[in-house]
């Protein structure tokens, strides 16, 4: 299991080797540094793009000795920082110390070297062995393709004899087999062992409905509003009209998690959405790629209405929500705050579930503007992806209640059904709630973050979240209401 | 052939008799009252009261079955810590544990916290001395403070799990016990 420590590092000052299973559930207060952790996990493993990246660059050779393996080190180190920057921008704190660990002996350190700038180190070890036999797929790779190049010259392909076609059939599936055993050793460096794709990186950043609105916004009416309201000021105004007007160049303002999940959402749209009902997107998939039912995917899309009450759809009129409740499809733009906040949450994850590639997402408040019903179909929606995959993994920070109780349920039935081992005691679980939505303790693990110490509150014992400062806080609210009817009732 | 339930308490707690700690009930309705969740320093024992609204936790027998009633804290366990259960109430086959907490305005955490912890050592301090087959455990926590509407709560959903595993008992809170 990856492992992340922090010290000093935005409001967090210490913390020991978070384990980071499948689904992983923070809570606490404002500023504790729930996004902080998000965020450094979603960083961290991000590092793979670059160690591709670094690959990519790296012309074939057949000397494959260190100075080789210290040449690709130098290049990844440059990139590791420019992401960091990207992500947190340049660093403010002058003395703090991040370690993820993907394996043991597999570690990133970063720190400030005081002069403004970082220092990234990685284990030696993690330079060793593993990088040194992904240098030499790399390597076979390159030659395989450069070999193919050569036969096959500029570009223009003699009609090939039978035997040909043989042979170059068999010569594209042995460059195919070595890319997959790339990505598989470079999963092996990040600590994904049997994992043969990877992993999706994905973040839902909160108040994505009203990021949303300002994006969408094809006039700057509202973003004049914004700006008259005092939300926003001039400079960020002007940034984000310069972003509409540019969107291939953008001088967005908004920070590279809320661009990237822009970005994602413009890319579903276009590419998977567009024009198609949600039915029709799966049966299109099932059709071209599954060649079989995804029941999951149907699944998720029934639940799903059940969250939204409506269709979505997206086409040259836009995004449209279409009610039964309505004669005419609601615009997106005036749709109900619920519906705003989670849409993007429930598409996108349907959209992982159609293309089962294993996906990484962190979701900041999933539970925001719904009733707590649909905060507990919210949540079963995304056990339900995780359950999809054995490489999907989900962050949730939340600040509900009802959230974490639901989370409790899922559990409870997972626990429940291994107690019995029983098919009868399955179903009879599965009436109230159904198999996908059940949630292995194993897979799972809870923390609750405070400005002065960040708390494991998952009971291994009872495999539910024991405690929550949460339970705290209603009893709170409670007693401030028994106060004032005791002097209401004297 | 187990001995009756009220024959094991009298010869594992051999001062129940004396002390008056374990008596029968055969009232339609009546009332526990707890001293000691007044102030939490008296050392009287748990007591029955007929009168309506007299006591802390209400008893409804509807079937006028013969019910045991048993002191725990401050009598069958005499130490001043208070680190037991108020009471247990036993027909013959439901077995009632109950704790009593009088709870002023912003306590009712760490009094059902308490509660909790007092019910867990007494059940397990229980279960080592006597056979609770043919039994159904319910462990009760008494807040005599107004009931809070119910939320989500986690630590409720814990605590149910860790007595069903630990004592095969169910947990929950209320200020009564009912006796169908």
């Amino acid at each position: 299991m990856h492992k992340l420590s922090i010290k000093n590092f935005g409001p967090i000052e210490n913390l020991e080797q978070l384990e980071i299973p499948k689904v992983l559930i923070l809570i606490g207060q404002q500023a504790s540094g729930k996004s902080t952790i998000s965020k450094l996990i979603y960083f961290f493993k991000s590092l793979r793009e670059d160690v591709l990246k670094c690959l990519e660059e790296h012309e074939l050779s057949t000397n494959l000795q260190m100075n080789e393996r210290n040449a690709t080190q130098r290049k990844l180190i440059p990139k590791v920082k420019a992401r960091f920057y990207t992500f947190f921008g340049s660093t403010k704190y002058d003395d703090f110390d991040l370690k993820y660990e993907y394996k043991r002996e597999s570690w990133v350190n970063i720190s400030p070297d005081g002069n403004g700038s970082i220092i990234v180190e990685f284990a030696q070890q993690w330079f060793n062995t593993e990088f040194y036999h992904l240098i030499g797929s790399w390597n076979q790779f390159l030659l395989q393709q450069n070999n193919l190049k050569n036969k096959n010259g500029n570009g223009f392909v003699a009609r090939e004899t039978s035997a040909e076609s043989i042979i170059r059939r068999r010569e594209d599936n042995e460059i195919r087999k070595l890319r997959v055993e790339i990505d598989k050793r470079i999963n092996q460096l990040f600590g994904n062992d049997n994992n043969i794709s990877h992993q999706q990186l994905y973040y839902v950043p909160a108040g994505r409905s009203l990021l949303s609105s300002l994006k969408q916004s094809h006039q700057s009416r509202l973003v004049d509003e914004f700006k008259n309201a005092g939300i926003i000021d001039e400079i960020v105004a002007n940034s984000i009209i310069d972003d509409e007007k540019s969107t291939r160049e953008r001088k967005s303002y908004f920070e590279f998690f809320v661009r990237d999940f822009f970005e994602r959402i413009d890319k579903i749209k276009e590419d998977v959405l567009f024009g198609k009902t949600l039915d029709e997107v799966i049966e299109e998939f099932e059709l071209l790629v599954d060649n079989t039912e995804n029941v999951k995917a149907r699944e998720f899309r029934m639940k799903l209405k059940n969250i939204l009450k409506a269709d979505y759809r997206v086409d040259a009129n836009g995004e449209r929500l279409h009610s039964e409740k309505f004669s005419k499809p609601i615009k997106l733009d005036f749709a109900s705050s619920g519906q705003q906040e989670s849409i993007w949450i429930l598409l996108q994850l349907f959209v992982l579930i159609l293309e089962k590639q294993p996906a990484f997402i962190v979701i900041e408040e999933p539970e925001a503007h719904l009733y707590p019903s649909a905060q507990n179909e919210m949540l079963k929606l995304i056990v339900l992806f995780q359950n999809t995959n054995e490489y999907n993994q989900v962050i949730i920070t939340t600040h509900s209640p009802y959230i974490l109780t639901s989370a409790n349920n899922l559990l409870f039935a997972f626990r429940t059904s291994e107690k019995f081992k029983d098919h009868e005691v399955d179903q009879k679980i599965s009436s109230t709630i159904g198999t996908s939505d059940w949630l292995n303790p194993i897979n799972f693990g809870a923390y609750y973050l405070s400005s002065s110490e960040i708390r494991n509150i998952f009971n291994r014992e009872t495999g539910v979240i024991s405690e929550s400062e949460l339970d705290e806080a209603s009893e709170d609210i409670m007693s401030v209401f028994d106060e004032i009817m005791e002097i209401y009732s004297a | 052939m187990h001995n009756s339930m009220k024959e094991q308490i009298v010869t594992q707690f051999s001062n129940c008799m004396n002390d008056n700690c374990l008596f029968e009930e055969l009232s339609v309705y009546f009332e526990i009252c707890d001293p000691s969740s007044e102030d939490g320093t008296s050392t009287e024992k748990c007591f029955i009261v007929y009168n309506e609204n007299e006591g802390h936790l209400k008893i409804k027998n509807p079937n006028k079955q013969a019910l045991n009633f048993l002191a725990i804290d401050s009598c069958i366990f005499q130490e001043d810590t208070h680190r037991k259960c108020d009471i247990a109430s036993f027909s013959q086959d439901m077995f009632y544990f109950a704790d009593i907490k009088k709870v002023k305005v912003g306590q009712r955490s760490s009094a059902r916290k308490e509660a909790k912890e007092q019910l867990e050592i007494t059940i397990e301090k229980f279960k080592e001395k006597l056979d609770f087959s043919g039994y159904k455990i319910i462990a009760v926590i008494a807040l005599t403070f107004r009931q809070s509407f119910p939320v989500a709560k986690v630590s409720t959903q814990d605590a149910k799990i860790r007595f069903e595993d630990k004592f095969q008992a169910e947990l929950y809170e209320g200020n009564g016990i009912n006796f169908e």
